[in-house]
């Protein structure tokens, strides 16, 4: 009975908390704060697909770099305000994806996996040999931050500031997990759901199965477009280095490492592992190991990743009360 | 009026004929089976008419529409829904999300609809809800509503399926041996649920091992043997068709198989 204004409170609290942080942190550590900000609408992304369609792609990193160059290019030599370059960085990426996915979706699993691998390798290997558009292997520098917003009978709005980016940030972390959170409550996320589980069934009960995986990838390549339009003005420089193989299997790591199926779960996982090698710096060269290790403990210890663990505590709290 | 007619239905699997020129109807709100020895071609049938892959010759209609080769979901949609051979659902959904799984494709909701939460979403999905409750009180799956699918008892895991096809409203339910695995006590509610099925207008296409349950329910039987149809008609009929008797035992002792 005492669960609801608790609930609200903590809420409350945790709302705070995060309009809050900006002004206590200092330049760095608000500077991974926002990393993990881009790397947690990427993860959640991906979760769409991985976590509730059941499919892995190993080539989220490219739509990720799609969504950057695409945005760079259009700020930088079409003149366009971030502001309408974001939409439609995000809009082309998801065309991309939309045409990736209506072909690659016809494979399953390790199949589908490796399908998306090579296209990630295509479209890494555009940004590095198409030199007059991208700089090639150079990649772009003096991007701009966002435009500011000016607001009537005041000063502007300013993006060159990391609190400034923190919130416009944080803003599409909060729309991720609201688009997200609506999906996978509706009749949608249950289609999505029925895939995973049975394919061949869920088609005999009237799920078009490659409509519905086709729109997961779809959705989910939109907010890679986001976050990579984001970094990109973030960042103020963008090359082919950051949108490799490697990239996107972190993204894949993060999400199940976090937990496949969760909302809470790619978000966990984005932090750590955006965190993690920040702070041990000493550890840095032996990451992928590291990774490895982490992902063998995850899959066989924890099946259902971080957010497992407090699923399985509030489980046994609910059973006992 | 026939609601489902099979032309000339054959599928060949390399060189063999699993189905082979086999033509048959179903008339609206008949309890139709299908027998015949293991590997005779029933569930070859089955996967043919509701679309699982596509028949090498031959036509299927269902209500005078050709849905020959049709894909699954859409066979779905307009009206047959199945249940298979072994328990099949989705086990790491609840009873009522099985069910509700099963609204799908009669729910409209899109994308966008989704995102806003919009009054139709709503609204679909009040009446999803409604309406699984009316099929858990049909088949007395009340109380494992909020259970995971595979914790329940297999019989009822067997219920639970049928559930799932009826929640797509369908006009024609195809049953692949839905008392496999269950005793005479389960067998028999099963073929009570089975009629009240029929009361609700939809026409029942059954798969049964049990010979029992099929002489009893069965207005109709189909007899097929090797891909062929060897005999049609009323149950008494079957029981002493000669051809039956030897394609099924090979002897003539049909009776112990019945009383079973």
């Amino acid at each position: 009975m005492h669960s609801l204004p608790i609930k609200i409170f903590a809420w409350f609290g945790a709302g705070l908390f995060l309009i809050a942080l900006p002004f206590f942190l200092k330049e760095y550590p608000l500077h991974l704060v926002n990393i993990s900000g881009i790397w947690i609408i990427l993860a959640l992304s991906l979760g769409l697909l991985q976590g509730y369609v059941g499919e892995i792609s190993i080539g989220h990193a490219a739509f990720y770099g799609i969504g950057a160059y695409t945005s760079v290019l259009l700020t930088m030599k079409g003149g366009l305000s971030f502001w309408l370059s974001l939409p439609i960085s995000a809009l082309v990426t998801m065309g991309f994806g939309f045409l990736i996915g209506s072909v690659s979706l016809r494979l399953r699993g390790p199949y589908f996996a490796i399908c998306t691998l090579g296209f990630g390798e295509i479209i890494r290997l555009i940004f590095v040999n198409w030199r007059e558009m991208t700089g090639g292997p150079d990649g772009i520098t003096g991007i701009p931050s966002p435009h500011p917003i000016p607001i009537p009978f005041s000063q502007t709005i300013t993006f060159t500031s990391k609190q400034a980016n923190y919130f416009l940030i944080y803003g599409f972390v909060f729309l991720t997990i609201f688009v997200i959170y609506r999906l996978i409550h509706s009749r949608l996320g249950k289609a999505f759901m029925a895939v995973r589980e049975d394919q061949v069934y869920a088609e005999c009960i009237g799920v078009n199965a490659m409509r519905y995986k086709r729109l997961a990838f779809t959705v989910s390549t939109f907010f890679a477009g986001v976050g990579g339009c984001l970094y990109a003005h973030y960042e103020h420089f963008i090359s082919p280095y950051s949108f490799t193989v490697a990239q996107s299997f972190d993204l894949v790591i993060m999400v199940i490492v976090g937990g496949m199926g969760t909302i809470i779960g790619p978000i966990i996982g984005a932090i750590l592992l955006t965190l993690v090698p920040e702070l041990l710096h000493a550890i840095r060269d032996y990451r992928l190991v590291i990774y490895g290790l982490m992902l063998m403990m995850v899959i066989i210890y924890l099946p259902h990743g971080l957010a497992g663990i407090w699923h399985g505590i509030s489980a046994r709290f609910s059973k006992s009360s | 009026m026939a609601i489902l007619s099979v032309e000339n239905l054959t599928k060949y699997f390399g060189g063999l004929a699993a189905v082979y020129e086999l033509s048959f109807h179903i008339q609206a709100r008949e309890i139709l089976g299908l027998i015949g020895p293991n590997g005779a071609g029933k569930t070859t049938v089955f996967n043919l008419v509701t679309g699982i892959f596509p028949p090498s010759r031959g036509k299927v209609f269902f209500n005078d529409e050709d849905i020959t080769g049709r894909k699954p979901y859409e066979i779905n949609e307009k009206g047959i829904a199945r249940i298979f051979q072994s328990t099949r659902h989705f086990p790491n959904f609840t009873v009522r999300d099985n069910l509700i799984a099963g609204r799908h494709c009669r729910t409209r909701a899109g994308f966008w609809s989704a995102v806003f939460n919009n009054n139709l979403a709503q609204y679909e999905r009040r009446q999803s809800e409604e309406r699984a409750q009316e099929i858990l009180q049909f088949l007395e799956l009340q109380p494992y509503q909020n259970e995971l699918a595979r914790n329940i008892p297999q019989a009822m895991q067997r219920r639970l399926d049928i559930g799932i096809a009826l929640a797509t409203d369908p006009k024609l339910i195809l049953l692949d041996e839905p008392a496999a695995g269950m005793n005479p006590e389960e067998t028999y509610q099963l073929m009570m649920l089975i009629k009240k099925i029929q009361e609700q207008k939809i026409s029942v296409f059954l798969i049964e091992h049990v010979m029992q349950m099929i002489m009893d329910i069965c207005e109709r039987i189909i007899v097929l043997n090797y891909g062929k149809k060897i005999a049609e008609g009323i149950p008494e009929v079957i029981q002493n068709d000669p051809g039956v008797i030897e394609a099924y035992l090979g002897s003539e002792d049909f009776d112990r198989v019945r009383i079973e």
